[in-house]
């Protein structure tokens, strides 16, 4: 009975001792101390402003990200932010009555009002829209419904719905689909006298008109209007009541005069009369313009009027492409204004522009203009939203909301930049950290240091606040201290290494560096070879570090490779990039003549430490990277040894190549670069009726091991098996690849397979039946921890697998390990047969997971958590102990001693241990972990939509004392020892001499 | 006698099976693999194709041969020498079963080796002196051969270190090769020397491995089950407090009640006996009475 209760009693302190080390929680001022958290809302698409009113003036947006958001318009703040979620994209946004705003999203099918102070979710409204249409959104100035309230017009393809704005209930729905098939309704108007018009095209034969009547959605009338020639149904634009569109040809203009009663006049233009000059290429701009169509012909943007009683067209300006125009904007009852932002003269290039703004009726006359300056980073303006005021002398003054290359967010106003959002942030693709400059003056930001008397002050008062002597405004003055340390914002190397640069890739082609300090931005360079090029656009892919100087650190800075393609139909050839690290300064860039399918940064760097990169193209040839005589020798002295592969999730099949002979330069053109043939030696073939590939993982290439071997509580060892070589790949069944819900357990199975690949060896093979995807795996040291889909259970799982090598069990005397086969300084043969043991172990986790990785420390020594950003967008850490497949039921005294945790169903979820605590990372994507130099810390930053950064301790902080140390107290308490030592000895001294002389 | 007789029965049995190159099912090294040693002379019957077309030559349909439940199927082995063209250089021959739940089952692999042609042996000197690949590959789908094939290689240095003993360790899954991994059977060491190999002739060791299940969950909640241990809803642990028995729960009560029925007992047998003073020695009787009452008498 003793003996129980007391194993009962160290099991529960075991339990609890394993808990206390997961509750590695923050207390409350510790907050903001070492992370940070920046809310971004991605590439604003759509803009309405709301000044109108005694309210907050404020503009709310719809983002490429998904979201919609409501920012000051004072300072560029974020009131609030609704994040749709993926495939849920914006189509159209409103204000309606100064209260909601409206939301059309996912192709029409969504509809949702949204409380414009709070953006609380006021109503939903789900429709099914003509499928693969634009969907647009119109607020009608009439009631249909009598609720008081102005209604609205939903319209994509051929369905139209008549929602109240009160509660979004449907009041009508049209399907013309019933009339004509082929029917796309694209553009909806209400006339003067109440009556619908419907415009849109049947196939290409011509435009239809459709009359429809407003308060029972009834089709009066629906009017096919023939026209000889074929039509381009991409766009059509109706302006005061005439129908613009352009012939498939692009030659001419087709304009329908629509006239009550049904009656449609015709009238043709060519285009070549308008723009006096031949014509190579034009579209109708989506832009709605006031009495006016604008084109792009040729490159090149047509402002052109058109004559709404006869239909003739008159050509108002001819600007170049890089000019934008917003949407005419209402300033009073009869005057339309149109935002033009235009480069001024070689102004592209360093960002000065010209605003002009003009009214629709007086075109040639600008009704404001300034010149406005941007800083270079931001690149050309991509779209302009025009919003009016009024000024102290009662005229309109206006105001715009400007999009830049690099998808930031700045507001105009009299010439001047009132605030602008770095949105490119909201769309991070890649990242990398660097070692800030070492201590030396040669940084271009250079931090203010403090001087001695707040140095002193501050540590009185920590003194103060550790004493609990301090009052409630030193408590703050303290908070504050520690909030803004300049220790953690300077821009110089620290011992710890928690200071790094945090590089970053966006989507939009700009590199920016990031301090983990705060989160500033250190600089930002919009890269000049990533930007559009006549017409052809440039993807960004990947950051890779070409340069990290260790023996030159002083004189050399680092240098990052970024790797682009263009995005041409013809042309996807690779575009390099070189960035200085410290500068942010594209230092050169460089544009292939192939096209990359594969990068892989090679383990051996220069005598200038530039890493050897090898890259793949669609041939399969192999291009040494830099290419220079001497990376060439170095390349060829390893070249034996190099094998590559590449993943082909279409076909199901990894294949593994060897690099053979070198390209013959003058017989087979390959002129630039050192070449290689490559050649396959192993594949894997998955069968495509049962495998599909879900998720590739390898191990990190930096990654610290500390220890090859794990000592058991038996005092036995299990030397884990390190192959660098190994990836773990997952493949589900083709039903299963799809969404949950998709297959039926019995259709469903997931395969979980440990591959070497130089080999194409594969080392283990293991099926989990009724399985579901998609899995996130995660691959460190010598094992793998993976998510999916338990169908039968209906619960997400996580399983583990640890590989042991078996071929070195003979190796456990100390000699032996010195002197026998398998000491570290022999090479391991991957031709060898390997014998491994492998343990594995399930438990059922709670929830759905985002992104998965691991802790990593400079030695490795330190335990690991696994980071799980989870489907609340947030980042939980998981202690990888519980996921040991070694835990049973009732461990042993041995198993007990060793750490190792009774065997539960579930990964416990503690609340303690989420890193990002009261944060969420909205539209997590990514979670990056560094190792700081302290080895008990990693530091970990997450990307989404929102960017966060913290420093973890898995183990806790054993190696430094915690930053709120009060080194003063302590020098206090030494002193104080110190005198009193001195006092008490001169006392004994003086009492000693009293008693001799008595 | 009777035990000659099996003895002499296992003889003949055994000698038959080496009789027939039969070598055993047994699994020597793990439940799931079957090692098959094909240690014969390459067989003369075996279909060499001819020229060098890549793709296979043996018709499949007409090589299965129905023998009970299970079919024989035959298909090729290719080899390459450093990146030239796929050559057969043998021909393999397995069992497929077809199993209950419906799918197929690939099961004891041979190998008939073609011997290097000398001019092979030469492409093979030529692998060995510029530490080369030698590459062999078998389709992917040996039952209804398609476009594509498992590839596998090794350098050819690691081959002539082990004197041409080989091993094919193949990955099935319903009748289909996942992947095949070819090397030397014993290991080979880094960096390989040079060593050419004192005979030509192959010695091949054929693992075959198909899908192994994980370790299901549920085996844990059967486990907690045995220790008598609940798991809740979320899967967390709950420990099951076990029925108290009737004395654990009661002897509180129970054990008082007991003594003071005891004491009352002896009380009342102490006025008996005052009660009727001439039956024994005056005085002594209650000292004398045991605690459980019954308790015999010292005398």
């Amino acid at each position: 009975m003793n003996l129980q209760v007391l194993q009962q009693t160290a099991l529960g302190v075991l339990i609890l001792c394993s808990i206390w080390i997961c509750c590695d929680a923050l207390y409350e001022d510790q907050v903001g101390v070492w992370d940070w958290h920046q809310q971004y809302i991605g590439k604003v698409k759509h803009a309405v402003f709301q000044t109108q009113g005694s309210g907050r003036k404020r503009v709310i947006v719809g983002t490429e990200e998904d979201a919609i958001a409501s920012l000051n318009l004072r300072t560029g703040e974020v009131y609030w932010r609704r994040v749709l979620g993926e495939g849920d994209s914006v189509n159209a946004l409103d204000i309606i009555n100064g209260k909601y705003v409206i939301s059309l999203s996912k192709d029409g099918s969504n509809v949702r009002a949204w409380h414009l102070p709070d953006g609380a979710l006021v109503w939903e409204s789900l429709l099914l829209p003509s499928m693969g249409s634009v969907a647009s959104l119109l607020v009608l100035p009439v009631d249909i419904n009598n609720d008081r309230m102005n209604d609205m017009l939903i319209f994509s393809g051929s369905m139209l719905y008549a929602l109240s704005c009160h509660d979004g209930g449907i009041i009508w729905k049209a399907d013309l689909q019933a009339l004509r098939e082929d029917l796309v309704i694209k553009k909806v108007s209400l006339s003067s006298d109440g009556t619908l018009f419907g415009v849109g095209f049947s196939d290409v034969s011509g435009l239809v008109i459709v009359e429809i009547d407003l308060r029972f959605g009834h089709i009066r009338k629906i009017n096919p209007v023939g026209i000889s020639k074929a039509l381009d149904t991409k766009e059509l634009m109706l302006v005061n009541g005439v129908a613009v569109a352009l012939d498939a040809a692009f030659t001419t203009v087709v304009t329908a005069l629509i006239k009550t009663g049904g009656d449609v006049k015709i009238v043709e233009t060519l285009l070549s009369d308008l723009v006096s000059a031949e014509v190579k290429s034009a579209q109708i701009l989506s832009t709605t313009l006031e009495g006016a169509v604008a084109f792009q012909v040729n490159g090149k943007v047509v402002v052109v009027k058109v004559d709404s009683a006869t239909g003739q067209l008159d050509v108002l300006e001819v600007f170049e492409s890089s000019v934008v125009l917003s949407n005419s904007l209402n300033v009073v009852e009869s005057k339309h204004a149109t935002a033009i932002v235009e480069p001024t003269e070689d102004g592209g290039s360093i960002g000065k522009f010209s605003l002009r703004v003009v009214y629709a009726n007086s075109w040639s006359v600008d009704a404001a203009k300034d010149s406005v300056s941007l800083e270079s980073h931001r690149g050309l303006i991509r779209k302009v939203f025009l919003n009016a005021y009024l000024r102290t002398d009662r005229s309109y003054g206006f105001r715009a909301l400007v999009v830049g290359e690099d998808d930031s967010l700045s507001l105009l106003q009299q010439g001047e930049v009132v605030w602008t959002r770095e949105d490119g942030l909201a769309s991070i693709i890649d990242t990398w950290t660097s070692e800030l400059p070492l201590e030396r003056d040669r940084h271009p930001v250079s931090e203010v240091e403090h001087d001695l008397a707040d140095w002193l002050r501050g540590h009185w008062l920590k003194l103060k606040a550790t004493l609990f002597l301090a009052s409630a405004e030193e408590l703050a003055a303290v908070q504050a201290l520690r909030l803004h340390s300049s220790d953690k914002t300077k821009m110089a190397r620290d011992h710890n290494g928690f200071r790094k640069l945090l590089i970053v890739l966006t989507k939009a082609g700009k590199v920016i560096a990031l301090h983990t300090g705060d989160g500033r931005i250190v600089w930002s360079v919009l890269l000049p070879s990533l930007r559009a090029e006549s017409g052809i656009s440039k993807v960004p892919l990947k950051l890779m570090p070409w340069q990290v100087p260790h023996q030159h650190a002083l004189d050399e800075n680092p240098v990052v490779l970024v790797v682009g393609r263009s995005k041409g139909i013809s042309d996807s050839t690779g575009i390099l990039s070189w960035v200085d690290v410290y500068k942010g300064k594209e230092l050169r860039s460089s544009k292939l003549n192939f096209p990359v399918k594969l990068m892989i940064p090679l383990p051996f760097t220069d005598t200038s430490e530039q890493r050897l990169h090898l890259f793949i193209d669609d041939k399969q040839k192999a291009h040494v990277f830099p290419a220079t005589e001497e990376s060439l020798s170095l390349f060829l002295k390893h070249k034996a040894n190099v094998v590559y592969h590449i993943v082909d999730k279409e076909k199901g099949t990894i294949v593994g190549y060897t690099i053979k002979n070198m390209v013959d330069g003058i017989t087979e053109g390959e002129t630039d670069g050192h070449v290689f043939h490559t050649e396959p030696i192993w594949s894997v073939i998955f069968p495509s009726e049962t495998e599909v590939i879900s998720t590739v993982v390898t191990r990190r290439p930096d990654e610290a091991v500390h220890t090859q071997s794990k000592i058991l509580g038996s005092r036995d060892v299990l030397y884990k098996y390190l192959n660098k070589n190994m990836i773990f790949v997952a493949t589900v069944t083709p039903k299963a690849a799809q969404h949950i819900g998709s297959a039926t357990p019995e259709e469903a199975g997931l395969v979980a397979y440990l591959i070497d690949t130089v080999t194409g060896r594969v080392l283990h093979r293991v099926s989990h039946p009724f399985m579901q995807g998609p899995v996130h795996a995660v691959f460190n040291e010598n094992w793998v921890v993976y998510h999916y889909f338990n169908l039968k259970m209906y619960r997400y799982e996580m399983s583990v697998i640890e590989i042991y090598d078996q071929n070195r069990m003979g190796d456990k005397g100390v000699l032996q390990l010195m002197l026998g086969r398998h000491n570290a300084s022999s090479p391991v043969s991957s031709y060898s047969i390997p014998s491994i043991e492998v343990k594995t172990q399930t438990y059922f986790f709670t929830f759905s997971v985002k992104a998965m990785t691991v802790t990593s420390t400079a030695r490795g020594i330190t335990g690991k958590h696994i980071l799980v950003g989870t489907v609340n967008d947030q980042v939980l850490a998981l202690d990888k102990r519980f996921f040991d497949p070694r835990r049973t039921v009732s461990p042993s005294q041995a198993e007990r001693e060793e750490g190792i945790i009774p065997l539960t169903d579930a990964i416990p979820i503690f609340p303690q241990s989420y890193i990002t605590h009261v944060h969420q990372v909205e539209g997590l994507r990514g979670i990056l972990t560094v190792p700081a130099r302290l080895e008990s810390t990693s530091l970990v930053f997450t990307y989404g939509l929102d960017l966060f950064f913290t420093r973890t301790a898995p183990s806790r902080t054993y190696d430094s004392l915690t930053e709120d140390f009060s080194y003063a107290l302590l020098l206090i308490t030494i002193v104080a020892l110190i005198i009193g030592i001195v006092v008490t000895w001169i006392l004994s001294e003086r009492k000693e001499l009293g008693e001799k002389w008595k | 006698m009777k035990v000659r007789w099996i003895g002499l029965i296992i003889l003949t049995v055994a000698l038959w099976s080496t009789s027939t190159a039969f070598q055993s099912d047994e699994l020597p090294e793990d439940e799931d693999e079957w090692i098959v040693p094909a240690r014969g002379p390459p067989a003369p019957a075996a279909p060499a194709p001819a020229g060098a077309a890549p793709a296979v030559k043996i018709p499949t349909s007409a090589s299965r041969v129905p023998s009970g439940a299970d079919k024989k199927v035959q298909f090729t082995l290719e080899h390459s020498f450093g990146g030239s063209e796929f050559k057969s250089a043998g021909v393999f021959t397995a069992r497929v079963r077809e199993s209950v739940k419906g799918g197929q089952t690939l099961l004891k692999f041979r190998l008939s080796r073609n011997s290097f042609t000398s001019e092979e042996k030469y492409l093979f000197q030529t692998l060995l002196d510029n530490d080369d690949f030698y590459s062999v590959r078998v389709p992917a789908n040996v039952i209804s051969p398609g476009e594509e094939f498992a590839l596998t290689s090794v350098k050819a240095r690691c081959l002539a270190l082990s004197n041409f003993q080989e091993r094919f360790d193949f990955h099935v899954d319903q009748g289909q090769v996942i992947g095949v991994t070819y090397g030397s059977a014993v290991s080979c060491p880094y960096p390989r020397p040079l060593q050419t190999p004192s005979q030509w002739s192959f010695d091949s060791l054929i693992v075959v491995k198909s899908s192994e299940q994980a370790l299901r969950s549920l085996t844990n909640i059967d486990a907690f089950e045995a220790t008598g241990d609940e798991v809740a809803e979320d899967g967390t642990l709950v420990k099951k407090i076990p029925e108290k028995s009737f004395w654990a729960k009661y002897w509180m009560y129970i054990l008082p009640i007991g003594l003071i029925v005891l004491n009352a007992i002896s009380q009342v047998a102490n006025i008996a006996e005052e009660g009727a003073p001439g039956q024994g020695p005056p005085g002594a009787a209650p000292q004398r009475l045991a605690p459980g009452g019954a308790g015999p008498r010292r005398r």
